[in-house]
């Protein structure tokens, strides 16, 4: 198992090596010269930009840039913001807490509905309750979360004026911003689990436990369900990564702050730097989530294990 | 074919397909009012008989929108799966073909690729090149490629260690052959599902980019950005952002069914 957790870490490096680079590179793959880039709609003078390009070291070879960055990022240093002139560092520990906040709150929610969503289809297999299960989860994949967003912020605040439509703090303003972004992962979550359930009930070891004459509940929680949640275990853990970047467009409907806003603001103004190193965080935390979910995977299946 | 139409899925699917296609091909050339003519005397008016999904806060009429956008939501779909194919073949079929380090370094770029939430590396494209249809296209085919590639790579896999493949090298058949008689016919079928499911994806990603201003531009009748506009006023009219969202929603659906339907006739195995 060590001998696993070890490979997969060392795996891990040339993945964030290439994703550091990319993000990296992905200055000098925007038409024209890198610094007007960085300096966004900013006007400079000739001499102002010649000296800019060298304190940015744009002169210096590629593989000299890069390993700045890199050596700056590994020490916490994502560059500074354009438009507010402070670390975007400093930027992303502000806004983290509520884009957290609202990733768990959407996670939860999407665990719960999902999981029970599938599970009861897995056992009314074939009749009205699947049918309206799936239903419900062929919605989630299908209706776009901005739009989830605006229907619940139009019925919920501006028609019955039951919720706060916009605003981060207090768990009333987390409600349907939680749901908007976890529906959709609560819909895949739930179509995994039904064929998941399904296909462990079809196995030889439920039919004994039926014919010993066990009850229903104790087959299905007792000897089905732990079975059956293994992949879904697996699947939510990568749902997190998407959740997070998900959050993107809640927090624009819902006009909240976190990470989302932050980016989509950087990216409106222009603010390059700050676009950047968002870009690397997220980017980072997705790939380390992901690591997880694979370890954790070995975990939760003893087959594994063993293996 | 008739196992694609005993598929209650891919039937229902198809037909909503359809609709929409010929909807998108009617709006193209004809809407019942000027889709960005303003008209300040029947602004924000409800669904009614002179316009049937009602009018936004220019006054412009909800359905003509809806229809002269059809093309634009449909193409942004169409376009970047069909670049993420495109491309996810060029890649793919070299490195399950060839193996060693043609195959490594090209997994690996994709694996650098998957790195990054979908949405995210949309984004991070539209920041770089600018805020436009075109580039939502090409950002959203990009984030698709990875997909492609893997999917490309493993049908490949399966299908060149084969008998026939070797009988077929061993009688001295070129490569090239090898690959448009052989291989090609057998990846096509999971190809057309992954194809399907991820237009479907492609057109919410590039919605959501749209509404959050960062693919089609006021006036134009996308959908993202109708419902983009339509949110500093919808508590003027419910119908400003019922009908777009709707519109997205069907098309997506329509989608997914027939994705779904194709997948239990032609690669029963990719659902497991």
């Amino acid at each position: 198992m060590l001998t696993y957790i070890l490979k997969r870490l060392l795996a891990l490096i040339p993945v964030l090596v290439g994703v550091s680079l990319l993000v990296f590179a992905s200055l000098y793959l925007t038409p024209g010269d890198p610094l007007s880039a960085v300096l966004g709609e900013a006007v400079v003078s000739k001499e102002q930009a010649d000296q800019l390009r060298a304190q940015y070291g744009f002169d210096d070879p590629f593989y000299v840039q890069y390993a700045r960055f890199a050596g700056r990022a590994l020490q916490g240093d994502l560059g500074r913001s354009l438009r507010y002139n402070q670390p975007v560092l400093t930027q992303i520990q502000s806004q983290l807490p509520a884009t957290l906040k609202l990733t768990l709150a959407a996670m939860a929610f999407a665990i719960v509905f999902g999981v029970s969503l599938g599970v009861l289809a897995a056992i009314y297999h074939n009749t009205w309750i699947d049918f309206l299960a799936m239903l419900l989860a062929l919605g989630g994949i299908s209706i776009p979360t901005f739009w989830s967003g605006l229907i619940l912020l139009l019925v919920f605040s501006l028609e019955l004026g039951w919720l706060p439509a916009t605003g981060t703090d207090g768990w009333q303003r987390l409600l349907m911003p939680a749901f908007a972004l976890g529906y959709g992962a609560a819909a895949i979550i739930a179509r995994l689990t039904r064929s998941s359930m399904l296909e462990v009930l079809r196995q030889s070891y439920v039919n004994t436990a039926r014919a010993k004459g066990l009850p229903g509940r104790t087959v299905i929680l007792r000897h089905t369900l732990k079975n059956a949640l293994i992949p879904v275990i697996t699947m939510i853990g990568l749902q997190f990564g998407n959740l997070l970047a998900g959050a993107v467009v809640v927090e624009t409907v819902f006009s909240r702050q976190g990470m989302g806003r932050l980016l989509v603001d950087a990216i409106l103004s222009k603010d390059f730097p700050t676009v950047q190193g968002t870009v690397l965080f997220v980017a980072v935390i997705y790939v380390l989530i992901n690591l997880l979910v694979d370890l954790s995977y070995a975990l939760v299946d003893p087959r594994i294990r063993y293996q | 074919m008739r196992k694609i139409l005993r598929n209650g899925n891919t039937v229902v699917g198809l037909v909503l397909c359809s609709f929409l296609v010929v909807g998108a091909l009617i709006g193209m050339w004809y809407t019942p009012y000027d889709p960005v003519a303003i008209d300040p005397a029947v602004r924000l008016q409800g669904p009614s008989m002179a316009h049937w999904l009602g009018t936004d806060h220019f006054g412009r009429d909800i359905f003509s929108r809806l229809l002269a956008g059809a093309h634009l939501s449909l193409a942004i779909g169409v376009i970047s799966i069909l670049f993420a194919l495109v491309a996810g073949f060029l890649l793919g079929l070299p490195a399950g073909y060839f193996g060693g380090a043609v195959d490594m370094l090209i997994m690996r770029l994709m694996d650098i690729l998957l790195a990054f939430p979908s949405i995210l590396l949309a984004l991070s494209i539209v920041a770089l090149l600018g805020a436009n249809l075109g580039n939502v296209m090409l950002a959203v085919g990009i984030a698709s490629v990875p997909v492609f590639t893997r999917m490309v790579r493993a049908a490949v896999l399966s299908v060149r260690s084969l008998p026939y493949i070797e009988s077929a090298q061993a009688t001295g058949c070129h490569g090239s052959r090898i690959v448009g008689w052989h291989i090609l016919p057998n990846i096509l079928s999971p190809l057309i599902v992954l194809a399907t499911l991820n237009i479907a994806t492609a057109i919410l990603i590039g919605s959501a980019l749209s509404f959050l201003g960062l693919g089609a531009q006021p006036p134009s009748p996308e959908w993202g950005a109708i419902l983009s506009e339509a949110r500093n006023y919808m508590r003027l009219g419910w119908w400003l952002t019922v009908f777009p969202g709707t519109a997205i929603a069907v098309t997506v659906l329509a989608l997914n069914l027939l994705g779904d339907g194709l997948r239990d006739v032609l690669d029963p195995q990719m659902k497991h």
